[in-house]
């Protein structure tokens, strides 16, 4: 293993830098500089880190959602209309924890299906829904796991920028891997459902709210905004208005003209909110500079081979093949993001899958999907995986103090164990992938 | 109380801050008029009959495509060090929560020594460089859209010059915290 | 790691594609594979997917300073520090890959080209000749010029300068954004690859106009290049070998490429897509749109015109003997 020591050491002083509690990012990049400086690597090195910052996240114009999914929670959040939606979205459910639970993944799915980016769908409903599941009675810790599981679905459910790179790596129709994600989605929502109906079993019903005890007409004006922002986002997109990345910035357009129908409009409350989107974008990014970093001299110093030289000393039995890429994408889960895995990993695998029969009928390009699909579901989980789940970060970073890194961890747990669950499942019955 | 330098550094702090949320909502303007112009089909905006400094010969819906992301570029990465200054950068606390104050000190101060200053030293000059090799080509759009590139890379220096600016004043800070103590 | 225990020297050499693309993917391993073999081991080349280490449109600039050894991409990239790179990628309305190809090596095109490169310490050559492309998927007809107005369309460079000319919305979404965009009626067309390549990507789900011919890119090159201090360093055996190597894969890209399209145009018109030329109208307005461009561009760099005249010089000794030949 010797020939190695460098990746293994890049990886232990980036796990010890994060768990005494370094900044996640700079931890990142630092790691980086010091294997530039003691490796053999040319100190040229630098400019190229640098072109990645430059060419990979601030040039990159798909990353524009991620302040706008932001501003648009902030403004629905800081003018206090998403508020009264949820509230009334809960009550039309019901008015028991559990609606509130079931609200929020509603709206958690609905911002999916309209997003491709995790960090920005993450902290919206970060933003929106944590302080209605506390006040609901959920602990901390299970709002923060609902909230950072859902939020990860926005990777899945198409559109997904994660689904492309895939497919593109596969030599795979994207289309077909958007339809392929359909079914691991619904399928992920229900598990959810059921784990949330259950934690809320115990919770005391909520003194209903003598505003809300009102006809149906009022609870519909309470609901709208989220109706009206939903017809915005996902309308224009199957419109063939905007683009996904457009949306979202028609999306706070139409946060900030919801405010204004509510009257709860002010400029005050406008700045506000774009001063907060600053910060929090400012902050996601930190930690995406330090990952693109960090990828670069991990595979300069020989980690990409390490991976490939741990890989190659397993068989060739199907199963056994597709057991070990399973688990490897998820231990590397636990440290690099989930590009960095997909480069490294699936043009190893790809051409040796689709020479496999897995004696469940699939071949070609539906064996493909069924493995490209299975592989996304492995790296949504990867999000939610400490130390270093990017979901964790921005939950953490979305809502400061209110939630510990500690609670948040405690509390992804049992949808990461689901995660896993509805992973086992799509193996054994590929035709949740492949039948829509 | 007299007006200190800390009082000073946060009032530059505010104005920063207030500057980019202006970005922000120039962001989502600028998203809007470029879906109403490509539904309307708008294409270009205006032309010019000579090239300009940054727009180059009118302003396209290119020009609105790559205006959005130096947007965002500017808005990801300047206010870094002020957001350092606020705490606000994302670190795992579930050990750091317990730690007593002159360990918590001594943590983000050994990561200042470990992490970042390998890293801005190597990296600030390479970053200068990178927007001057923009200078000297004068690289432009490769589509018709923005020209002088070199104008939005120079956020790159400037944007990691004031994250390590403000890590020495956090260092400062930790060392004369640790004084007192 | 960069330096491998081996006996020869490794170079990092980085790819603008996805390893797993047909005909770019194992043309580049063949290409690696015979310069070891060729050197006996002592040049070995790292090959290296699409954003490994250097994002596609930073290669330039990283081999330049030396963060990496050699590149393996398309010359239009460069284009916006360097217009006149562009025609190292295609000459929108030029000639067949052979014409191309015989310019670069025997009209004067590689000696602009280096001299073009020289300042950023590049030494470029052509490294694979691509398949004309096709003319692009359409979810409407394009019966006349005017189809063009208001039309969006995903293209960039050359090809994208003279669609803007006939009114065309010519955008440079990433490639992320294309398929939904289609899908939805966003966007109304795409320019991309050859069938092959298109296939995989699935349009023929989404857009069921394709169009031929592939205007903006007639023929086209994969470019090598290697940082000169690099490239210097080298014994001229080895130089060689790459060079060689290099005309070896201009020959196997445009080989592979050449026999393999007409299953899939049969795949994609058994999927409802419609494979059809553009009309001689429509030829016509773009053909002269692209001579506006090429007047503009020349005017404002000396270099482009100095490439694109000697490109057209070249072409007119080289049509006469063509047509000559021709048997119909
Ligand atoms: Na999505
Ligand atoms: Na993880």
């Amino acid at each position: 293993m010797s020939e190695f020591a460098l990746p293994l050491a890049m990886a232990a002083l980036t796990m010890g830098g994060i768990i005494i509690g370094y900044r996640v990012g700079l931890v990142l990049a630092g790691t980086a500089a010091l294997f530039i400086l003691v490796s053999d690597l040319p100190a040229a090195f630098f400019k190229l880190i640098v072109s990645r910052i430059y060419a990979n996240i601030l040039s990159n114009w798909l990353f524009v959602a991620i302040p706008m999914f932001i501003f648009m929670g902030l403004i629905l959040e800081k003018s206090g209309v998403a508020e009264r939606a949820l509230r009334g979205a809960q009550q039309a459910l019901g008015g028991t924890p559990g609606g509130m639970g079931i609200s929020v993944l509603v709206v958690g799915l609905l911002l999916a299906a309209s997003s491709g980016v995790v960090g920005a769908s993450v902290v919206l409903l970060a933003l929106l829904a944590l302080p209605r599941m506390t006040e609901a009675g959920f602990d901390a810790a299970t709002g923060a796991g609902l909230v950072a599981a859902s939020g990860t679905m926005a990777i899945l459910v198409p559109p997904s920028v994660m689904l492309i790179v895939l497919g593109d790596q596969l030599q795979t129709s994207v289309p077909a891997m958007f339809a392929g994600a359909i079914g691991p989605g619904l399928l992920l929502v229900a598990l959810y459902a059921v784990y949330i109906l259950w934690r809320a079993r115990g919770l005391p019903r909520q003194a209903r709210d003598p505003d809300a005890a009102r006809g149906a007409v009022l609870l519909a004006v309470d609901v709208a905004p989220l109706v009206i922002l939903i017809v915005c986002v996902l309308g224009s997109i199957v419109g063939g208005i905007a683009t996904p990345t457009e949306a979202s910035g028609l999306g706070a357009f139409g946060a900030v003209i919801v405010t204004m129908i509510y009257r709860r409009f002010s400029l005050a409350m406008l700045m506000d909110a774009a001063r907060d989107t600053v910060a929090t974008t400012a902050m996601v990014a930190l930690v995406i500079i330090g990952a693109t970093c960090f990828a670069a001299v991990f595979r300069g110093v020989g980690g990409d081979e390490m991976i490939q030289s741990a890989l190659g000393s397993f068989g060739h039995a199907p199963w056994a093949v597709m057991a070990v890429v399973m688990l490897s994408v998820f231990v590397l889960g636990f440290f690099l993001d989930w590009l960095e895995i997909t480069l490294i990993l699936i043009p190893i695998f790809a051409p040796v899958i689709a020479a496999l029969d897995f004696g469940n009928g699939l071949a070609g390009q539906e064996l493909l999907i069924w493995f490209g699909v299975l592989v996304a579901v492995n790296l949504q989980t990867s999000f939610l995986t400490p130390p270093f789940g990017f979901a964790l970060f921005y939950v953490r970073g979305a809502v400061g103090d209110r939630v510990s890194s500690r609670e948040i961890y405690r509390g992804v747990l049992p949808f990461i164990a689901l995660q896993l669950f509805a992973l086992g499942l799509l193996m054994a019955a590929p035709g949740l992938i492949t039948g829509f | 109380m007299t007006a200190g330098p800390g009082t000073g550094l946060k009032r530059a702090g505010d104005a920063l801050m207030n500057a980019l949320a202006m970005l922000v909502i120039l962001l989502m303007l600028c998203v809007v008029l470029q879906v109403a112009c490509s539904f309307l089909d708008i294409n270009p905006l205006f032309s010019l009959t000579s090239s300009h400094t940054f727009i180059g010969k009118g302003i396209t819906l290119n020009s609105l495509l790559d205006f959005q992301w130096h947007l965002f570029a500017l808005i990801c990465l300047v206010p870094s060090g002020a957001i350092l200054l606020r705490d606000r950068h994302v670190r795992v606390d579930f050990l750091y929560d317990g730690f007593r104050p002159g360990l918590r000190r001594a943590v983000d101060l050994s990561g200042h020594l470990l992490f970042a200053l390998p890293f801005f030293a190597m990296a600030l000059p390479a970053a200068w460089e990178f927007a001057m090799r923009a200078r000297r080509s004068g690289e432009g759009s490769r589509n018709g859209g923005l020209e002088d590139l070199w104008l939005i890379k120079l956020v790159l220096p400037l944007g990691l010059g004031l994250l390590a600016l403000a890590i020495l004043i956090e260092s400062w800070r930790l060392i004369r915290a640790g004084r007192r103590a | 790691a960069l330096a491998l225990p081996a006996s020869g020297e490794s170079y990092t050499l980085q790819s603008a594609f996805t390893k797993t693309l047909p005909v770019l993917g194992p043309a580049a391993e063949r290409f690696v594979a015979n310069v070891a073999a060729l050197t006996d081991g002592a040049v070995e080349f790292k090959h290296l997917g699409a954003g490994e280490l250097s994002p596609p449109f930073e290669i330039f600039d990283n081999v330049s300073v030396g963060a990496i050894d050699a590149a393996w991409s398309f010359a239009g990239y460069a284009a916006g520090k360097e217009p006149a790179a562009a025609l190292f990628g295609s000459v929108p309305f030029g000639g067949e890959p052979l014409q191309y190809i015989s310019w670069l090596n025997h009209g004067g095109g590689l000696e602009l080209w280096r001299e073009i490169y020289a300042p950023y310490d590049l030494v470029p050559m052509a490294c694979g000749v691509i398949l004309s492309e096709s003319g692009g998927w359409y979810t409407k007809e394009i019966a006349a010029p005017e189809d063009f107005q208001g039309l969006n369309i995903r293209i960039g460079g050359l090809g994208g300068d003279i669609l803007s000319k006939l009114g065309a919305n010519a955008m440079s979404l990433p490639a992320g954004e294309i398929a939904t965009s289609l899908e939805t009626g966003r966007l109304d067309a795409t320019e991309l690859s050859f069938p092959l390549v298109d296939k995989l990507l699935g349009f023929d789900d989404v857009a069921k106009h394709y169009y031929f011919p592939g205007w903006h890119q007639p023929a086209g090159f994969i470019e090598f290049y290697m940082n000169k201090g690099k490239w210097d360093a080298l014994t001229d055996a080895q130089r060689t070998a790459i060079e060689v190597n290099c005309n070896d894969i201009n020959l196997y890209t445009l080989g592979v490429a050449a026999g393999a399209q007409s299953e899939i145009l049969q795949e994609f018109r058994d999927n409802g897509v419609a494979v059809e030329r553009f009309p001689d109208s429509v030829l016509d307005a773009l053909r002269k749109a692209a001579d506006e461009v090429y007047a503009e561009k020349s005017a404002e760099d000396e270099m482009f015109r100095r490439v694109i005249d000697s490109y057209r010089a070249y072409g007119e000794k080289y049509v006469e003997y063509q047509e000559l030949s021709k048997l119909d």
